[in-house]
């Protein structure tokens, strides 16, 4: 399966390609804001007439340092509720190939972020480790606060 | 067979299965049907039956045929209808459905279907037997069956048959008077040319037109028997009533007819006849005394004359005679006499779109209506327009669309309203005044002709509530027995339009409020006696329109909402807090019922109380960009509203400012706007709430910004706009910084990617490509209503 890497505050995670439904680039959209809405919703575009809902992954996640760069990026996931969904990351890493055997349950202890959103651990090759997120779980947008 | 065409017959048989079970239901009670309506129940079964042969579901056209045949007998008065007879035909119609649904999906199993055919032929040789003596053998009806069928050309335009018909009918009448035929020739060929025109009114939706031709039809039958002479009085006679007859086919195609007027027609008609029979009669012993004895005569012409002077006992056995007549005519291979069954040919729905024609008519020539209403005695001069009228519905007819297709059709006309605002945008940045100019004044006809465009494409998906109603009778009547409850289900409102998109949505909804009424709120008959209620249970829906919403009601006065068990059950559920418990109006304890997981059925039916259903309601209403309100009273019932937008895809707009954000406010829930002054603010109650009072009337306001926590640019009211707006029962003057443009905008769904926002109800797509947020009226009162 591949899987695609990026970056969140220097940090690795991995989803799975085939959830990713396109990239945009985050200093060519606009972005309306909500108001009264949680703080990781960052607001909603407009992906070709469809009004699509932004989370700020970093927010949620609880990282303080939410810069834009020009390598940040919006990554559109079709969740398994068949929504469209953007996440706001700060760059793409690179895409892997790799056995579902590789992946290893994560410990209990010493993740930042909330166990449910993560299926597992996966060992790049240049030793460092990358969180393989539960995108669904993660993008549950109504049971998540 | 290509599977687009078998969708379409099936989406054609839906539509005569609503209106074969309507009919059904409606005479259900009663235990009787109306030769009309077994002429439609015949009909549809027919189209079923033949359109069904034409896109091979040949097992649901093989068991059609035989109701059809029965049908047949009913209709030419071999069975007579009682309740039994009708039940049999409910069962059997819902057996058909059955097949047809089976065979559809491929899942007919062989052995059950011959034992469905089976039955039903020995419930048919049953009912024979137990009634009337079958006069016309069986042979007949299959031999008329097969020439029908062989007849594979249907006219689809009977309007235009009308006026071809009319113009024979003059014909015939001016070849008698011009002495080229006998008159005693010519009576058979009258006489077929007046039944066919009378059948093929009944397409036309007209109700007294053939009425007025039965009338005529009867006296002409008279003299086709040979009891009175057809001549050249009698020929005069029927000139005169061809021409009102054509006057009158127009005015009630203008609709211009009542009741009054036309029994007056009807009466003077009666009268003519009267004067023609008297005349007649003169004529005719003067003829024929020598062959009578003089005792015979008296009797006989005396009887004679007082059964045709009133030729209303008569009309009962004129249907059959003319039955009769006309198969007799058949067999002897005369080929006007097959006219009456190619009406059958016709598919309703033909039916029912030429009266939609009709309406379209109806419309256009108001004007032309109104000028004949003001000169009815100019016959022969207005004929040319007469014609015309009619001539315009036989052209008006329609087409059948998949609403897919009328879908693509409304986004691109989202598409060009967005590029248009695009447009408008971008001449902004023009700085030649000139070409700003020349630009701008083009772009608002462009405006204007979207907009027209947007409105046409809107209409096409507007259909009246009836097609929503349609099909909710039989389930209430099949729910109502499966539950041994008694339930007298009433609908209202069938002529409010509704955007088509919605009565997909809305049936689910529907459905599910429905069940849950009959089964949680209607209790049982001698529950209902014991607590002093009628036993027989009263559901109503209804369907009104009101400021730019469609509100649709569903009452039972049943047991109502037990809301302690309901919170009970919540609180176990664990889907909701005592904390959240004790901020909750007494409106949000009733609306938990729609709360996913929650159902306070004490025993779990097939019906409903899973738990599953109530908050499929709530969701689906949502997307539809609606609301639902619960009233309920313990012992006295229920009252669901379901509050809708009227279209879901393109409203006019309001640009406010609240801050440096814009937000667009739909323009029909606004009354007015106005900047206060001072002494028009007053503070109330303990919190010193805000009202604005205005003409007498005391409007709570509410300060958006505050609402949305952006900082205003003016906290002080006098600064900023107060704009009233007016949701289902409520006032409530909204501040904004300020108002823009108004304009036109295409709703979005917030759901279909995210979820409900609070005080947002949906989005658009500006003019630069960015999301605007419509502004929420009906959900911001309701949340000022909740205390914030």
């Amino acid at each position: 399966m591949e899987y695609v890497v990026f970056k969140l505050n220097h940090e690795n995670y991995t989803i799975p390609l085939e959830k990713i439904k396109e990239i945009l680039v985050y200093s060519q959209v606009i972005i309306t804001e909500l108001f009264a809405e949680e703080e990781w919703i960052k607001g909603l575009i407009n992906l070709r007439g469809e009004v699509i809902p932004i989370v700020d992954l970093r927010v949620l996640f609880h990282i303080s340092d939410t810069a834009i760069s020009e390598n940040t990026v919006i990554i559109v996931i079709k969740t398994e509720e068949n929504k469209l969904i953007g996440i706001i990351v700060d760059n793409i890493e690179s895409i892997l190939t790799l056995d579902k055997q590789t992946i290893v349950p994560a410990p209990d202890m010493g993740v930042s972020i909330d166990p449910k959103y993560i299926d597992g651990l996966i060992k790049l090759n240049n030793e460092q480790m990358t969180i393989l997120l539960n995108i669904d779980s993660v993008l549950k947008l109504e049971e998540a606060a | 067979m290509s599977q687009e065409i078998r969708d379409f017959f099936m989406e054609e048989a839906e539509e005569l299965f609503d209106n074969l079970h309507s009919i059904l239901l409606k005479n259900e009670e009663a235990g009787e049907i109306s030769p009309e309506e077994v002429d439609s129940i015949f009909r549809d079964m027919h189209t079923l039956k033949g359109g069904a042969g034409s896109v091979e579901l040949l097992k649901f056209s093989g068991y059609t045929h035989h109701l059809e045949t029965f049908m047949d007998m009913v209709r030419n008065g071999e069975i007579e209808l009682d309740s039994k007879v009708i039940d049999f035909i409910i069962e059997s119609v819902s057996t058909m459905h059955d097949i047809l649904e089976e065979e559809y999906a491929d899942e007919l199993d062989e052995a059950e279907y011959t034992k469905k055919l089976q039955q039903i032929i020995q419930d048919i040789e049953q009912i024979k037997k137990g009634d009337a003596p079958s006069s016309v053998s069986h042979e007949t009806v299959e031999k008329k069956e097969k020439k029908v069928r062989e007849k594979t050309q249907i006219f689809g335009d009977n309007a235009a048959e009308m006026i071809d018909l009319f113009e024979e009918l003059e014909d015939e009448i001016e070849a008698v008077a011009s002495g080229e035929i006998d008159p005693s020739d010519a009576i058979s060929v009258i006489f077929r040319t007046i039944h066919t025109i009378k059948g093929a009114s009944q397409f036309l939706n007209l109700k007294y037109f053939p009425t007025y031709l039965h009338e005529v039809e009867s006296i002409l039958d008279t003299a086709r028997n040979g009891d009175i002479p057809y001549n050249m009085t009698f020929n005069d006679f029927m000139s005169k009533v061809a021409e009102h007859a054509q006057r009158l086919i127009d005015q009630e195609l203008n609709s211009s007819v009542d009741h009054e007027s036309f029994h007056e027609e009807l009466e003077s008609l009666k009268e003519e006849i009267g004067e023609l029979l008297f005349v007649l009669e003169e004529d005719k012993p003067k003829e024929e005394t020598p062959a009578f004895e003089l005792f015979n005569e008296t009797t006989q012409s005396t009887e004679k004359l007082q059964q045709e002077v009133t030729p209303q006992p008569f009309e009962l056995f004129d249907e059959t005679q003319t039955e009769q007549n006309i198969e007799s005519s058949q067999q002897s291979e005369t080929p006007m006499a097959f006219e009456l069954f190619d009406n059958d040919n016709t598919p309703p729905h033909a039916e029912q779109e030429v009266s939609k024609a009709d309406v379209a008519t109806v419309q256009k020539t108001q004007q032309e209506a109104k000028q004949e209403i003001t000169q009815p005695s100019q016959n022969k001069s207005d004929k040319k327009k007469k014609t015309l009228s009619l001539n315009k519905a036989a052209a008006s007819t329609s087409i059948r669309v998949n609403l897919d297709k009328i879908d693509q059709l409304m986004n691109r006309v989202g598409d060009l309203v967005i590029t248009k605002s695009m447009l408008f945008q971008f001449t902004d940045s023009i700085s030649d005044e000139n070409l700003y100019k020349a630009i701008h004044e083009r772009l608002i006809d462009l405006d204007r002709d979207i907009r027209e465009l947007q409105e046409s494409v809107m209409s096409v998906r507007m259909v009246p509530m009836e097609s929503v109603y349609a099909r909710l009778p039989k389930m209430v009547r099949d729910l109502a027995k499966k539950l041994d409850k008694k339930i007298k289900f009433e609908h209202i409102g069938d002529n409010v339009e509704i955007d088509k998109m919605m009565v997909e949505g809305l049936m689910d909804p529907l459905t599910h409020i429905i069940r849950n009424s009959l089964d949680h709120g209607i209790e049982k008959p001698e529950e209902r006696y014991k607590k002093g209620k009628p036993e027989i249970g009263k559901l109503i829906i209804s369907a009104e329109q009101e400021s730019g919403n469609i509100i649709i009601s569903i009452r039972d006065d049943g047991a109502g909402i037990n809301v302690d068990k309901v919170i009970q059950k919540a609180l176990d559920n664990g889907a909701i807090t005592h904390e959240e418990l004790s901020n909750m109006t007494a409106q949000d304890k009733l609306m938990l019922i729609f709360h996913p997981g929650l159902s306070t059925a004490e025993s779990l039916t097939d019906v409903s109380g899973r738990g599953v259903g109530m908050d499929v309601v709530m969701n689906n209403i949502n997307a539809l960009g609606g609301h639902i309100r619960v009233y309920s009273k313990k012992d006295k019932g229920t009252h669901i509203q379901i509050i809708l937008p009227l279209t879901l895809a393109i409203l006019d707009g309001l640009n406010v400012l609240i801050g440096d954000k814009k937000f667009i406010l739909p323009l029909n829930a606004i009354v007015e706007s106005l900047q206060p002054q001072k002494h028009m603010i007053k503070h109330v109650g303990e919190n010193r709430k805000e009202i604005l009072m205005l003409r007498r009337e005391f409007i709570p306001i509410v300060r958006l910004y505050d609402f949305f926590n952006i900082e205003p640019s003016y906290g002080n009211l006098e600064e900023g706009m107060l704009i009233v707006i007016k949701t289902a029962n409520h006032k409530v003057a909204l501040f904004v910084d300020d108002f823009l443009n108004q304009e036109q905008i295409v709703v979005k769904s917030l759901e279909k990617n995210y979820k409900k926002i609070k005080g947002i109800g949906a989005a658009t797509i500006r003019g630069d490509g960015s999301i605007g947020l419509i502004l929420d009226v009906t959900s911001i009162v309701d949340m000022y209503k909740g205390g914030r």
